[in-house]
C-alpha cells in the first residue's frame, strides 16, 4: 500500500481523502458501515450556535447526474453536539473539521470558541456559501468586505486553523480565494454547491419547498475542477486548496488533486455509493503506483506543470 | 449494513403496476428484519445517479423480494433489469421496530405499501401472534400482491375503491370490525395514513412511512418527518413511527 499521508495546516492527514459536510453526518452512522478511522478526515454536518430544524420537505431532488438539496443546516447546536455527538466521536482515530456557520459574525466566533477544547476537533471549516438559509451563509461568502471581516475577526479569536468554504455562485472565485488568504485563511475549500431549481411539469411547482436549493453530485465536476485550477493559478502551494464537488470516484478525484488540491472531500457519492471514499482511497493508490510515483505531494497541481513545459 | 452485489433471479410484471423482483443476496436476506428495506442501484450509470428505496417484502432461503410499482423513471429502468443481470443492493436499513406487544395484529397495506408489512407478518405469525391482512387498491388488478397473501396461507381482507374485487369501500372502514385489542400496523398513501390518524378510533397505530431518500442511511437528512420531537429521519429513526408521533 502506497503511503499517501499528507501534511497540512500542520497536520499529518493518512491520506488526501475526506469526507465533505453534510454528507456524513457527524460519522456516527457511518460506523456501521465500514471503519471510518480510513478516512483522511470526517467534515462535520454544519454547527450552529443554536440548533436548526431545517427546511421543510421536499428537501431533496433528483436532477442529471445529480441532485439539488435544501436542508436548511438542521444540527443540534454546539452545546448539543459537544454533549450528545462528540462523546461518540472523540475516540475515533481519524481527524475531525467542525463546518461551522453563523448567522452573525459573532455567532460564527462563538460556535468555533466552544470547538476549541475539542481534541478531536483539528480545524473550522467556514461555511459561507449555504446556498438554503435566509440569513448567514452565502451572504457573507458574496462580499468580499463582509467575507475578508469575518475571516479575519474569526482568525483573530480562534487558535485551530480555520479554512473558507467558498461558493461557486460568485462567478469570481480567484479574488475571493485572494480575499480570504489575505485575511488570514489557513486554507481554501472549493466549492460548495451551486444554485437551482427543478419544476415538476405535472403539478407546475418548483419541487423543493424552499423553490431553489443546491446542486451536488458528479454533474458539477468541471464546474470544480476549473475553480480549483483558478484558485491554484492565483495562490500556487502557498495555500492549501481541498477539492470537492463531483467527486465519485478516482478519476473525479484525480481531476481535483492535478488541478491543484492537495485533499478532495467525498459528497454527495456518499448517497449513493457509500464506500466511495474508501475506493478513491485505494485507486489514488494504485494510480501511483502505475505511474511510478512516490509522493503523493507529486501530483498536487501537476496538471499546471505539465502544461507550462508544454 | 452491506452493499452487496445482489444477481436478479426474477423481475416479473405482476399485473397493474406491480412487479416483483427476486434478489439473491446472501448477506441481507440473513440480516434484514420486517420493515426494514434497501436502496437499490437501479442503473450502473450516473443518470439516474441515487438509489431507490424498496421494502424487503419476503425472504426465500438466500434470496429476497421485493414488490415494486413502476412510478417512474426509476423503476422504468429497474424493471428492464433482466434475470442473470447483478445490481447493487445496500441494506438492510432503517430500525424497522414495529410494537410486538399484543397478541392480535392488523396489518393494513394501501397498494404496494403492503409490501412494507409483509416480512413482518411473517415475523409476528412465528412469535405465535395472530395476524390478519387488510390490502386495498384501486381497483382489482392493483391487488397484485394477493397470491402473496394467498400462498403464505395469510387470513386477509380486501378492499378495492371500485368494488371489482374484495369489499367496496376505503381500507380505513375495517377497523370498525376489530376492537382495540388488536394492534396496528399500516403501510401505504400518505392519504391513507392520515385518514387513520384522523379516525381517533383508539387503537394503537404504528406508520411504516415513504420519504425521499439520497442516502437510505441518515446523512443526508432529505427524507424527514415532522414528529412532535421535531423532524426525524424516515430512514434512520424510522421508517415504523407511531402514530400519535407524526404530525403530517
Amino acid at each position: 500500500m502506497m503511503d499517501l499521508s499528507v501534511e497540512l495546516l500542520g497536520i499529518r492527514f493518512k491520506n488526501p481523502v475526506w469526507v465533505a459536510s453534510g454528507t456524513f453526518g457527524y460519522g456516527i452512522e457511518a460506523v456501521e458501515i465500514y471503519d471510518i478511522s480510513r478516512l483522511g478526515a470526517v467534515v462535520t454536518k454544519g454547527i450552529s450556535l443554536k440548533p436548526r430544524e431545517g427546511n421543510m420537505p421536499e428537501r431533496i431532488a433528483e436532477t442529471p447526474c445529480g441532485m439539488l438539496n435544501s436542508i436548511g443546516l438542521q444540527n443540534p447546536g454546539v452545546e448539543g453536539f459537544l454533549k450528545k455527538i462528540y462523546p461518540q466521536i472523540e475516540h475515533i482515530d481519524t481527524h475531525f473539521i467542525a463546518n461551522v456557520f453563523g448567522e452573525t459574525e459573532e455567532e460564527y466566533v462563538e460556535v468555533c470558541l466552544a470547538l476549541e477544547h475539542a481534541k478531536k476537533i483539528v480545524a473550522y471549516e467556514l461555511n459561507v456559501s449555504c446556498p438554503n438559509v435566509k440569513k448567514g451563509g452565502m451572504l457573507f461568502g458574496h462580499d468580499p468586505l463582509v467575507l475578508s471581516r469575518l475571516v479575519e475577526r474569526v482568525k483573530a479569536k480562534v487558535k485551530k486553523p480555520v479554512l473558507v468554504k467558498l461558493s461557486p455562485n460568485t462567478g469570481d472565485v480567484k479574488s475571493f480565494a485572494k480575499v480570504c488568504v489575505e485575511s488570514g485563511a489557513d486554507g481554501l475549500v472549493l466549492i460548495n454547491t451551486l444554485l437551482g431549481m427543478k419544476i415538476d411539469v405535472w403539478s407546475e411547482k418548483p419541487e423543493l419547498s424552499t423553490i431553489m436549493g443546491g446542486l451536488s453530485g458528479p454533474a458539477i465536476l468541471p464546474v470544480a475542477v476549473r475553480m480549483v485550477w483558478e484558485a491554484f493559478s492565483e495562490l500556487g502551494h502557498s495555500v492549501p486548496i481541498i477539492g470537492v464537488g463531483g467527486i465519485y470516484d478516482t478519476d473525479s478525484a484525480l481531476q481535483h488533486i492535478l488541478a491543484g488540491a492537495v485533499c478532495v472531500q467525498v459528497g454527495t457519492a456518499n448517497f449513493f455509493d457509500p464506500t466511495a471514499p474508501l475506493k478513491i482511497i485505494e485507486g489514488i493508490g494504485e494510480y501511483m503506483e502505475r505511474k511510478s510515483i512516490e509522493s503523493f505531494k507529486e501530483l498536487v497541481g501537476r496538471a499546471h506543470r505539465l502544461l507550462v513545459k508544454s | 449494513m452491506k452493499d452487496e452485489a445482489c444477481k436478479v433471479i426474477k423481475n416479473r410484471h405482476m399485473g397493474g403496476r406491480l412487479y416483483l423482483l427476486e434478489l439473491h443476496a446472501p448477506y441481507i436476506s440473513r440480516n434484514v428484519r420486517g420493515g426494514q428495506f434497501v436502496m437499490l442501484k437501479v442503473s450502473p450509470t450516473l443518470d439516474p445517479m441515487g438509489r431507490r428505496a424498496f421494502a424487503v417484502g419476503d425472504v426465500r432461503g438466500e434470496n429476497i423480494l421485493i414488490f415494486y410499482d413502476l412510478v417512474g423513471r426509476g423503476t422504468r429502468l429497474l424493471s428492464q433489469i433482466k434475470e442473470g443481470e447483478e445490481l447493487m443492493a445496500f441494506g438492510p436499513l432503517g430500525k424497522g421496530l414495529f410494537p410486538e406487544r399484543g397478541n392480535k395484529h392488523l396489518l393494513l397495506g394501501g397498494g404496494v405499501g403492503l409490501a412494507g408489512l409483509t416480512l413482518w407478518g411473517k415475523e409476528l405469525r412465528q412469535m405465535g401472534k395472530e395476524v390478519v391482512f387488510v390490502y386495498a387498491g384501486r381497483s382489482a388488478e392493483h391487488l397484485g400482491m394477493e397470491e402473496w397473501l394467498r400462498e403464505e396461507g395469510f387470513e386477509y381482507i380486501l378492499y378495492t375503491e371500485d368494488g371489482s374485487r374484495g369489499r367496496k369501500g376505503l381500507i380505513t372502514e375495517v377497523l370498525k370490525e376489530f376492537d382495540t385489542s388488536w394492534v396496528v400496523h399500516a403501510c401505504g398513501p400518505k392519504g391513507m395514513l392520515r385518514a387513520l390518524k384522523n379516525l381517533k378510533t383508539g387503537h394503537t397505530i404504528h406508520f411504516s412511512l415513504e420519504g425521499r431518500m439520497a442516502c437510505g442511511w441518515g446523512v443526508c437528512l432529505g427524507c424527514v418527518v415532522r414528529t412532535k420531537e421535531g423532524y426525524k429521519r424516515v430512514c434512520y429513526e424510522g421508517p415504523v413511527f407511531d402514530s400519535q408521533e407524526v404530525l403530517f
